[in-house]
């Protein structure tokens, strides 16, 4: 109800200057000068305040895409790591331990819905991935595979690009969580239900590996 | 690359101190023949104000900076331009260490001045000088096969009006004046980016640096990849030399080419009253210096794609 004041409050303002601008003119026709500035000043007000929502609106969405931006990058990241794990196994196949675990979270993460769970499962594959990597120092067979380089050079890839997909997350929540905490976007954000956003932890495989040249 | 200044001091030594001194003499007297110009004038203005009409005061200010500008013309023609006796032995002294080919009447092609955007592409007049050529090793000193060329450029267009007597007028308008630097990388970018250039209708991106945002206008047609070039490190170094230099700006393009521009020449080395041989050797080197550590800082991120 509170939140609605402010928007009823305006409207009630809104009415006020129009009536008072008519009435001025209906009465005194000679003061016309006047009734348009309390019309020009409704109009004013109506347009400000319809500019200021669309820019609020305009940076949820960036955050939104921003967002979206990540979800294809862990989406990545969860297409390659069967690959991986198929890899490793040839070569690998009594480090069973860690090949369970990366697959067990990557299930999870592809099968979840909620946004914050699937972050948390996508964070809790990057010491995994590490541990691979980790492996392949102890197997030369596994580490010279051109299968396993090009799969890791992918990877590599996809990580960095993770960590500029957060980036780019962090400074539009930034930059909309200035918006609506301003005055006097603080009142219409309140208003219209735009609420802060918060930044989301998320790791990154940064340095997983040293980058492999492939030529 | 030599230190900053061990660099101010091998300069230093390469001019002989006769000129050093008489340089020195120089300066001293077009500061003092300034101050003594302006208090004439004020004190004339004054006078001529009391007596006649406080009018006299309006035109002061505009006699000042008259007086002062010519006595400037007049000191900086009779000095001789440092840079014609020494550019090629100042610039053997900072590349120490690099391959290099500096030549003083030549300068880059049309083409790839169109091809930065810097500036319009419609102008009747393109000339430049000192085209300084650097071959940027790896960090193992081994040919990367990167080179910085960079020159400084005068582009100029002239207009003609049609006056209202019917007759003709033309004035010469400057479309580009500044460095033009140009690097073509042996791999390929997965974005264009535009720093402080027009956007071509590129989207503006923000960062999470609100300093960077607000000294750079950064457009790209791939956020992803622009922000994998701008690193935090990269952010660093362009504000470090956006702090000493105005009219700043980048282009890179996907077929792994970038430009630089600035909006002064590099190589003038023109000695003037305000400046001292350190201010003037020392912004040589920094300009150098802080251009080849961005080129540098590209050619080392692993993180660009290479194809």
């Amino acid at each position: 109800m509170k939140k609605k004041g402010f928007v009823v409050g305006f409207v009630l303002i809104e009415i006020l200057l129009v009536v008072i601008g008519l009435s001025i003119f209906v009465s005194a026709p000679f003061l016309a000068p006047i009734s348009i500035g309390f019309v020009g000043v409704a109009v004013i007000l109506l347009v400000v305040m319809v500019s200021k929502y669309n820019t609020l609106i305009k940076y949820k969405n960036k955050v939104k895409e921003s967002l979206s931006l990540i979800d294809v990058q862990l989406k990545l990241r969860f297409d390659l790591i069967p690959n991986l794990v198929r890899v490793v196994k040839k070569f690998a196949e009594h480090e069973k331990e860690v090949l369970t675990e990366v697959t067990k979270l990557r299930n999870l993460a592809v099968k979840e819905t909620d946004e914050k769970q699937k972050l948390e499962y996508a964070n809790k594959l990057v010491p995994q991935m590490k541990n691979i990597v980790a492996i392949s120092e102890n197997y030369p067979k596994l580490k010279s595979d051109t299968m396993f380089k090009s799969l890791l050079e992918q990877l590599v890839d996809v990580e960095d690009r993770i960590a500029s997909a957060r980036r780019i997350y962090n400074s539009n929540v930034n930059v909309y969580n200035t918006h609506i905490e301003v005055f006097p976007n603080t009142m219409i954000a309140k208003s219209f239900g735009f609420e802060r956003e918060e930044l989301f932890t998320i790791e990154v495989g940064e340095n997983l590996a040293p980058k492999i040249n492939m030529e | 690359m030599i230190s900053r200044e061990e660099f101010k001091e091998r300069c230093k030594k390469l001019i002989p101190q006769e000129e050093l001194e008489k340089i020195e003499k120089d300066k001293k007297m077009q500061n003092n023949i300034t101050k003594i110009v302006i208090t004439v004038e004020v004190v004339f203005s004054l006078i001529v104000a009391f007596s006649t009409s406080f009018f006299a005061l309006s035109i002061l200010p505009v006699s000042i900076i008259f007086s002062i500008l010519i006595i400037n013309v007049v000191f900086t023609s009779k000095r001789d331009n440092l840079k014609e006796k020494y550019a090629s032995d100042i610039i053997k002294i900072l590349m120490e260490g690099f391959e290099y080919s500096f030549q003083g009447e030549e300068f880059l092609d049309k083409e790839i001045y169109c091809e930065s955007g810097f500036g319009s592409k419609h102008f009747d007049d393109y000339r430049g000088e000192d085209l300084l050529i650097v071959d940027i090793p790896k960090n193992d000193g081994s040919p990367s096969g990167v080179k910085l060329n960079i020159c400084d450029l005068c582009v100029t267009e002239e207009d003609e009006k049609r006056n209202s007597d019917g007759s003709t007028s033309s004035t010469t308008d400057t479309v580009y004046k500044g460095v033009l630097g140009y690097v073509k990388f042996p791999f390929k970018f997965k974005c264009n980016l535009n720093i402080n250039n027009h956007d071509w209708g590129m989207e503006k991106i923000v960062l999470e640096d609100i300093n960077f945002n607000k000294k750079f206008k950064v457009y790209t047609d791939n956020q992803l990849e622009a922000l994998v070039i701008l690193t935090p490190t990269m952010m660093n170094k362009l504000m470090a030399f956006s702090q000493r230099v105005n009219g700043f700006k980048i282009s890179i393009k996907k077929e792994g080419k970038m430009y630089l521009g600035m909006s002064r020449n590099l190589f003038e080395l023109v000695v003037s009253s305000k400046v001292s041989f350190d201010a003037l050797f020392g912004r040589f080197y920094d300009d150098i210096s802080n251009i080849l550590a961005i080129v540098n800082e590209i050619k080392d991120n692993d993180k660009v794609f290479k194809m």
